[in-house]
C-alpha cells in the first residue's frame, strides 16, 4: 500500500463520515460545523491530486465564505437558541444526497475514468523542506509553475468565456440587488411608504367590504372591528 | 578565506544549520519517505516553536512600546527591562482555574482556541525567513496565506457560539462582518504584486524584487504604493487589532468572543491573535519590502526580522494613538472606499504593465514599449500616487459635505428650538 492510498482512505473516511454526520446530527449548528469538516476533506483531495490552487480556492470560498453564511443562517433560524434545535429533515436530506450522488456519478464517471490527473499510484511527497544551503545569492530554486493553472486560466477566458462572463453578470446583478435592498433611506420616506401601503390595504379591504355588503350571503359584521383596529 | 566567503557563511548560517540537521537526521534514519516525513514533522515543530517565541517577544515589545507612547514605563520588574514578563505571563496562565461554562456547547467551546492558533501557525509555513529557509515553497504561497486566513473566521464563530454568552455571540457577529469584508481588499491588493511577479510563490516574489535574474531590483512598495497602503490597513482590520478591534471591544461587549475563556485557552487565543498579526507583518515585508533581501549587507534573516519589526511597530503605533472606529465606519470604509479603489488600481496596473514591458521576450511576443525597470517603477508610482491622492481628496470632500450637512440640520433645529422657546416670552 502506497502513501497516497493510505492518505486517500483517511481523507475519504473523514469526508464521508463528516457528510453522514451532517445529515444525522440532531443539532443543526453541529451539522453545519461537520459540513466544514467535509469541505476540508474535499480540499485534501485536491491536494492529493496535486492541484493546490483548487484546494486553496476550496478553503477560501467554501470554508471562508459559504459555510460562514450557512452558519449565520442557521444561527438566525428560529429555535436554535433554545436547547431543542433539531434537524428534522435528515431522511429527506439523505434521499436528496443519494439522488445527487447517482446523478453526479452518471455525469462525471465516464470522464473521471480517463482523467490523467487521477493516477493515485505514483504520488510523491512534497519537495524537501530543508534545502541546499550552499548558495550565497538571494535566489532559491524557483517554484515550479504548475501547468494546470495556465490551462485553467486560458480555458476560463477562451473555451468557456461566455459562461464565465455570464457568471460574472449574475454576481454583479446579485450585488446590485443587495445594495438596492440595503440602501440608505430617510425615515420620512419609510413612513410615507408605510402610509401608502396602509392606504392601499385599506382601499382593498373597503372594496372587499363593499363587495361583501353587496353579496348578501356573507355577514360583514366580523370584518368591521378588525378594520377599525387597523386604524 | 576572504571576506566574501565569511559574509556568505554568515548570510547562509540559518539555512546551513537547518541543512546540517536535515542531513544528520537523514544519516541517522537512512534515506526514504519515512525520513522525509520525520524531517517535515521536525520542520513543523520548528515553525510552531518559532511562532510561540514570536508571540512572547511581541507581547513584551507591544507593552513596552505602547507604554512609551502613553508616557508610561511599562513592564520593568520581571528581569532586565521586564524581559521575563512573557514567561511570568505563561506561568500565571497555567496556574489559573480552567473554567468551562455550564451551558457551553462543550466540544465547540474546547476546539475553537485550538483551531485559531492552528490556522495562525499554518500560515507561517509558507513564509521565507532566509534563502532556503522556508517551510514549503508553495507555488500558490500568496493565495495560501489568504485562504488560511479566512479559516479563522469559522474558529471565532465557534468560540462565540460555543461559549453560550450573548457578548461572545455579538463579538462573533461583528468579527464575521469584519473579516469576511476585509478579505476582499486584501486579496485585491496582493493581485498587483502577483501580476508584476508572474508567480504566486513567495520566494519568486522576493526574487523579483532583487537584482538577481530577471528581477526589478526595487521593492514593490515603490511600484505599488496604493496597494501597500490598502494592504496594511486591511491587514490590521483582518487581524482585529486596534483601531479595528471591534470584535473584542472591552468597553462595549466586555471582551467579545473570548470572554468565557480562561487560563491556557485564553493564552491560545492571544497566541493566535499575535501570530496572525506577525504573519501580516511578515507578508507585508515579503510582498512590498523585498523580504529577506536588502541593499546593504546585513544577514538575510536579520533583514527580514528588521523589516517585519518595523511593520509591526506601525501596528502598535496605530494602536497607541487611534480611537476605535464605529461599526458603520468600518463597513463603509471597506465596501465603499477600499474595494472600488482596489479594483481601479488593478485595472491601472494591468494596463500599465501591458503597455510598458521590461522583458525583451515579452515585448517581441505581445508588443508594448520596452522600458527599464526604473522607468516602469516611476510610471506605476506616478499613476498609483495620483490615484491615491485623487481618492483621498474625494473622500475628504465627501466627509466635509456630510459634516456640513449635519451642521446645517443642527443649526435649523436650534433655530426652531429658539423660536419655540422665545415666542411665549415675546408675547
Amino acid at each position: 500500500m502506497t502513501y497516497s492510498i493510505a492518505i486517500f482512505i483517511a481523507l475519504a473516511i473523514i469526508t464521508v463520515g463528516a457528510a453522514i454526520a451532517v445529515v444525522t446530527l440532531r443539532n443543526v449548528f453541529h451539522a453545519a460545523l461537520m459540513l466544514v469538516v467535509a469541505f476540508f476533506g474535499v480540499a485534501g483531495f485536491y491536494v492529493l491530486l496535486e492541484a493546490g490552487f483548487f484546494a486553496a480556492a476550496q478553503v477560501l470560498v467554501y470554508i471562508g465564505a459559504i459555510s460562514v453564511l450557512l452558519i449565520f443562517s442557521v444561527m438566525l433560524t428560529r429555535g436554535v437558541f433554545m436547547a431543542q434545535a433539531r434537524n428534522q429533515q435528515s431522511g429527506y436530506a439523505a434521499v436528496a444526497a443519494g439522488v445527487m450522488f447517482v446523478l453526479i456519478a452518471a455525469l462525471v464517471g465516464p470522464i473521471a475514468i480517463n482523467w490523467p490527473g487521477l493516477r493515485l499510484g505514483n504520488f510523491v511527497l512534497p519537495p524537501r523542506v530543508l534545502g541546499n544551503p550552499i548558495e550565497f545569492a538571494v535566489p532559491s530554486p524557483k517554484a515550479v509553475q504548475p501547468d494546470y493553472l495556465t490551462r485553467f486560466g486560458s480555458n476560463l477566458v477562451e473555451t468557456y468565456g461566455v459562461g464565465f462572463l455570464l457568471a460574472g453578470v449574475l454576481l454583479l446583478l446579485a450585488m446590485v440587488g443587495a445594495i438596492w435592498v440595503a440602501r440608505e433611506r430617510k425615515l420620512m420616506e419609510i413612513v410615507l411608504e408605510r402610509r401608502e401601503m396602509a392606504a392601499e390595504a385599506q382601499a382593498e379591504s373597503d372594496a372587499d367590504m363593499a363587495a361583501g355588503v353587496e353579496a348578501p350571503a356573507i355577514p360583514a359584521a366580523p370584518a368591521e372591528p378588525a378594520a377599525g383596529a387597523a386604524h | 578565506m576572504d571576506i566574501f566567503e565569511i559574509l556568505k557563511f554568515i548570510n547562509n548560517l540559518l539555512g546551513f544549520v537547518f541543512g546540517e540537521i536535515g542531513s544528520f537526521v537523514t544519516g541517522l534514519l537512512g534515506k526514504g519517505a519515512g525520513t522525509e516525513l520525520v524531517l517535515m514533522i521536525l520542520a513543523a515543530l520548528g515553525i510552531i516553536t518559532y511562532g510561540a517565541v514570536t508571540m512572547m517577544a511581541l507581547t513584551w515589545f507591544e507593552r513596552k512600546l505602547v507604554a512609551r507612547i502613553q508616557d508610561r514605563i511599562g513592564p520593568n520588574m520581571a528581569g532586565p527591562f521586564g524581559l521575563m514578563l512573557p514567561l511570568a505571563d505563561g506561568v500565571k496562565m497555567l496556574t489559573k482555574e480552567d473554567t468551562t461554562p455550564a451551558n457551553a456547547d462543550r466540544w465547540v467551546y474546547l476546539i475553537a482556541p485550538l483551531m485559531i492558533s492552528a490556522f495562525a501557525m499554518t500560515s507561517m509555513a509558507v513564509i521565507p525567513f532566509a534563502p532556503n529557509v522556508v517551510g514549503t515553497n508553495l507555488d500558490i504561497g500568496a493565495f495560501f496565506f489568504i485562504a488560511i486566513g479566512s479559516g479563522s473566521t469559522i474558529a471565532i464563530l465557534m468560540a462565540g457560539w460555543g461559549s453560550n454568552n450573548k457578548y461572545s455571540l455579538l463579538g462573533a457577529f461583528r468579527t464575521v462582518a469584519q473579516l469576511v469584508g476585509y478579505e476582499v481588499p486584501m486579496l485585491l491588493n496582493v493581485l498587483p504584486v502577483v501580476m508584476l511577479t508572474g508567480s504566486m510563490s513567495l520566494v519568486d516574489i522576493i526574487n523579483k524584487q532583487t537584482n538577481v535574474g530577471d528581477g526589478y531590483g526595487f521593492p514593490f512598495i515603490l511600484f505599488l504604493p496604493l496597494s501597500a497602503l490598502v494592504f496594511i490597513i486591511s491587514g490590521i482590520a483582518e487581524t482585529g487589532r486596534s483601531p479595528f478591534d471591534l470584535m473584542e471591544a472591552e468597553s462595549e461587549i466586555v471582551a467579545g468572543f473570548h470572554v468565557e475563556y480562561s487560563g491556557m485557552k485564553f493564552a491560545l487565543f492571544m497566541m493566535g491573535e499575535y501570530v496572525n498579526a506577525a504573519v501580516v507583518a511578515f507578508m507585508f515585508s515579503t510582498f512590498f519590502l523585498g523580504g529577506y533581501a536588502g541593499p546593504i549587507f546585513v544577514p538575510s534573516y536579520v533583514w527580514f526580522l528588521l523589516k517585519s519589526a518595523a511593520v509591526f511597530s506601525i501596528f502598535m503605533w496605530l494602536r497607541g494613538t487611534l480611537p476605535r472606529v464605529r461599526v458603520d465606519q468600518l463597513v463603509n470604509l471597506n465596501w465603499k472606499f477600499f474595494v472600488p479603489l482596489s479594483i481601479i488600481n488593478i485595472i491601472m496596473v494591468m494596463i500599465v504593465t501591458k503597455v510598458f514591458v521590461t522583458s525583451p521576450i515579452q515585448a517581441a511576443a505581445n508588443g508594448g514599449i520596452l522600458v527599464p525597470p526604473v522607468l516602469l517603477m516611476a510610471i506605476l508610482f506616478a499613476f498609483g500616487g495620483g490615484l491615491m491622492i485623487a481618492a483621498l481628496s474625494l473622500a475628504a470632500r465627501n466627509a466635509r459635505e456630510m459634516r456640513e450637512a449635519d451642521e446645517r440640520v443642527i443649526a435649523e433645529r436650534r433655530a426652531v428650538n429658539r423660536a419655540f422657546t422665545t415666542a411665549p416670552a415675546g408675547k
